[in-house]
């Protein structure tokens, strides 16, 4: 009987554990999952609620409206004041396309699924209508329209964000739709946001995390001198120098500065794949971003066990299978500004109610820390050499110190390469950094950089600082 | 029993029977004209709880009343839920809980009078394997599971019953020290049952039998042998089951990434997920959630559902409760006086609190989901009476039978058992 009742004691403490197992997981799934699991796509009561509810207003950082619900011939229509500047961002709720962007990510909110029952009863009985919440956005209306304008007709993505605290100030992805008249939509295509979901190959502004690497890794990188002779053979592949120029005798602030593939192909073979894709992985590489405020696709850095040497000497320059999206280079470059920092990019600044009172504010978080700030520093350094000196020039803006580094990626095949920039403002005291992505265009330093510029000043015309 | 506790118990029926009140009223005044059928319904079950509690405390005193506080507290968030989602089925649930609540009684009426329950391992394990069998041979099928047989227009799971006489028929065998030839038949006669579940599709059943059945070996033997070669045994099983029976490998997907299919094969889980995340701390109130979306709300999901509408915070505390009826449970287990009635509370308790896993960890996304009822919750009248059954042997162990000759009393207080172990 004393045997029994041991191992009876015992049986219990398993079911202890295993019920505790039982409630821990369902606090994490509500705690960690439960924002986005009630914003589901697949979540029908916001169909059913949108029926019943007035749906709550999106305005921007200065309490610019960009999403209002207006009553036409006595019903409730959503209507987007800013139509296809801020069309991404804001989303739409279609009967046929269903929801997108800040429309479907916050729908709770919007909707005021959360509303506790108080002020249910508050809404149904003094007011006589259900109204959401309002969200207010991290956006700046002005900033979006300089980015949207800077990048005009063509195709491509840019993203804006304060380094300091992850507050995404523009987002656009061209071409755009308008939200006010999604019948008239020709291209599904349109619909789809770069700046989170397209993936592309970095080119040259992967040679920041490359050069993080080596700052990282290789001791004696600041003094070491390298010959570019405008190709590198790598076993039987031959790797070349835009133009096939040859840059000569250079050390490595130099070959950031002309972007030099053949000396920075060399230090990712100095590196070794296992530093580099470490480093990448660092950089937050092959990694999904599902946040309550948007989800980033992963960017990818080859993972496979043997790198060949070519395909590692392609990777270093961010080519090869290296892919990233516009947003994930914002935070990289954001990471750089702020002492190696990357903060959590948010779009959601604070959640009111339909009276306009304050009832949720969403605060900077650090999301990971992916350098050193001595590394970052001379990252930074190096960065200022090439706008002032290097491939950037057409990003300086008078009397700033501007941090930069253009990207000119293959795109495959016969297509024109895609023109990236990366930046940040004032160097020494980030305010803004942008990421700028502009599809088959030809050179970032032409093409993309200017497009930064026009932000970045706008932002320090605004008084960001 | 001192005043404070017999105060305290009286509190806790107090605020179980406000709570249901509350929820009832709630639901009347909720549609207009006032549902005068939710009050009958508030009225009627808290009459039923105030009449049970009281023939508890008469006739049964030493029973522990706090599980029947607790079951009360469970159905009485049984009946709410399903009330809200359907007023017919909820009236048929408390139709279920009275049938349930009278076998309880009866069981511990007959306990009284019963004894030598231990010696017809034989007779359980034949009854079982027939009843068990019975679906096989005039069965229909439901949610994709034969295990049902119909009976006077009335659904029976019979796979519900044979619980209880699948631990009695255990604990029969288990109750001495027994050599590994004499646990053959035993062995035998679980490989049998849990068979039967398989070819029945009837798996969380099936899960539930064999950890009852290792749990009660362990706790009998403390062999850990057993325990080792039963779980490798099962592990080996499950996973050729998972590379053999498409339904299976459909269950384990849906559960390792329900989202991939989230409209057909992954749609229950989604559902239940979603369920629960848009609910909140507090939940969205009574009646003002849309619980009716989760499919199989009424059974299988309704741990969902109540999360969606009553919170987070009431679906852990109904967790704690499911802990609390079975850590009571096994505490009669400690205070039994031999050892055939402590393996009884061990596997009941044991098969309640399994059960209970299985279907909550199942609708939470912490294991697969296998369709078991959540006991004195979800509704059906077999898991209903089935579960009141269990509790009623559990709470029979410390009924002493009426002593009826001088043998009896030898064989019960004389020292046979101790010397067995």
């Amino acid at each position: 009987m004393n045997r029994i009742k041991r191992n009876t004691k015992q049986v219990l403490a398993v079911f202890a554990a295993v019920f505790m197992l039982l409630i821990g997981y369902l606090l994490y799934t509500y705690f960690f999952q439960g924002n986005r699991l009630a914003n589901s796509y697949y979540n029908k009561r916001i169909t059913q609620k949108s029926q019943e509810v007035v749906w709550g207003d999106i305005k921007d950082r200065n309490g610019e409206m960009l999403a209002v619900s207006r009553q036409k011939d006595g019903q409730w229509v959503r209507d987007y004041p800013y139509g296809k500047v801020t069309a991404h961002v804001v989303g739409y709720v279609d009967p046929k396309l269903g929801r997108a962007g800040i429309e479907n990510s916050q729908a709770t909110y919007l909707l005021g699924l959360n509303n506790g029952v108080l002020e249910q009863a508050v809404q149904r009985f003094v007011f006589h209508e259900l109204h959401g919440n309002n969200v207010i956005l991290t956006l700046d209306y002005r900033l979006q329209k300089a980015a949207y304008d800077a990048l005009g007709n063509r195709r491509g993505a840019v993203v804006a964000m304060d380094p300091r605290t992850g507050e995404v100030l523009a987002m656009v992805s061209k071409p755009d739709f308008d939200p006010n008249n999604l019948a008239a939509l020709s291209d599904k295509d349109a619909l789809y946001n770069k700046a989170l979901q397209g993936t592309y190959p970095p080119g040259s502004v992967f040679k920041v995390v490359t050069l993080a690497s080596a700052l990282e890794n290789i001791q004696d990188i600041d003094s070491q001198t390298f010959t570019c002779n405008g190709y590198i053979n790598v076993g039987d592949y031959k790797l070349s120098c835009s133009g096939n120029k040859a840059h000569g005798q250079l050390d490595i602030t130099e070959a950031l500065g002309v972007s030099c593939n053949t000396t920075f192909a060399s230090i990712g073979l100095q590196l070794g794949d296992k530093l580099l894709s470490q480093t990448a992985e660092t950089f937050l590489f092959n990694r999904t971003f599902a946040w309550d405020d948007m989800t980033v696709y992963a960017s990818n850095f080859p993972k496979e066990e043997q790198i060949t040497d070519d395909e590692l000497a392609k990777d270093a320059i961010g080519q090869g299978k290296v892919t990233v999206t516009p947003m994930h280079m914002a935070m990289i470059t954001s990471a750089i500004a702020n002492d190696g920092d990357m903060m959590q990019p948010r779009l959601v600044k604070a959640v009111e109610n339909s009276r306009g009172r304050i009832i949720r504010r969403f605060n900077p978080k650090r999301y990971a820390h992916v350098t050193d700030k001595p590394i970052a520093d001379e990252i930074t350094d190096m960065m200022v050499s090439v706008v002032t000196d290097g491939t950037g020039k057409s990003a300086r803006i008078s009397g700033v110190d501007v941090a930069g580094k253009t990207g000119t990626a293959q795109a495959g095949g016969q297509q024109e390469d895609h023109a990236w920039f990366i930046s940040f403002a004032p160097a020494d005291n980030p305010s803004i950094a942008v990421a700028v992505i502009v599809e088959n265009a030809g050179t970032g330093g032409v093409q993309a950089a200017p497009v930064a510029r026009k932000v970045m000043k706008q932002a320090l015309i605004l008084g960001y600082e | 029993m001192t005043y404070r506790a017999r105060g305290r118990a009286w509190d806790v029926l107090t605020a179980i029977i406000i709570f249901n009140l509350a929820g009832f009223i709630l639901l009347a005044f909720k549609s207009s004209p006032i549902d005068d059928q939710a009050l009958h319904m508030a009225i009627f079950t808290s009459a039923v709880y105030v009449i049970s509690y009281i023939i508890m405390i008469s006739f049964f005193k030493q029973c522990d009343k706090y599980i029947t506080l607790l079951i009360f507290a469970l159905s009485s968030i049984g009946f709410i839920m399903l009330y809200r989602l359907d007023a017919q089925t909820a009236i048929r649930q408390v139709q279920w809980f009275m049938l349930g609540i009278s076998a309880f009684f009866v069981i511990l009426i007959l306990s009284r009078y019963m004894r030598g329950l231990d010696r017809y391992f034989y007779i359980y394990a034949v009854v079982s394997v027939a009843l068990l069998l019975l679906p096989m041979l005039i069965g229909t099928i439901r949610g994709g599971a034969k295990n049902w047989i119909e009976v006077g227009g009335y659904t029976v799971q019979p796979s519900e019953f044979v619980k209880l006489l699948f631990i009695l028929a255990t604990a029969s065998i288990l109750k001495e020290k027994r050599s590994m030839k004499e646990l053959l038949p035993l062995m035998a006669f679980a490989a049998i049952c849990m068979g039967i579940l398989v070819l029945e599709n009837d798996l969380g059943t099936m899960v539930i039998y064999f950890a009852v059945f290792v749990i009660m070996l362990y706790v009998a033997t403390s062999n850990i042998i057993y325990v080792l070669g039963s779980l490798i045994t099962a592990g080996a099983v499950g996973y050729v089951a998972y590379l053999t029976l498409g339904h299976v490998r459909t269950r384990v997907e849906a559960w390792l990434n329900p989202w991939a299919d989230a409209t057909d094969r992954g749609y229950q889980i989604v559902q239940s997920l979603i369920a629960i995340g848009s609910g909140g701390w507090l939940g969205s109130g009574l009646g003002l959630g849309q619980p009716y979306i989760i499919p199989a709300a009424k059974t299988d999901f309704i741990f969902a559902a109540i999360a969606e509408e009553f919170g987070i915070l009431i679906a852990v505390a109904i967790i704690a409760m499911y802990f609390i009826l079975i850590y009571r449970g096994m505490k009669m287990a400690l205070s039994a006086n031999d050892p055939f009635n402590a393996l009884i509370a061990i596997g009941a308790a044991a098969t309640l609190g399994f059960q209970t896993f299985v279907i909550i960890g199942g609708v939470i996304k912490l294991i697969p989901l296998t369709g078991v009822t959540l006991p004195f919750v979800s509704y059906g009248g077999s898991s209903m009476v089935a579960s009141f059954m269990l509790v009623g042997i559990m709470q029979s162990t410390v009924i002493q039978p009426k002593p009826s000759g001088e043998v009896y009393e030898k064989e019960i207080i004389g020292e046979r058992y101790s010397e067995s172990y």
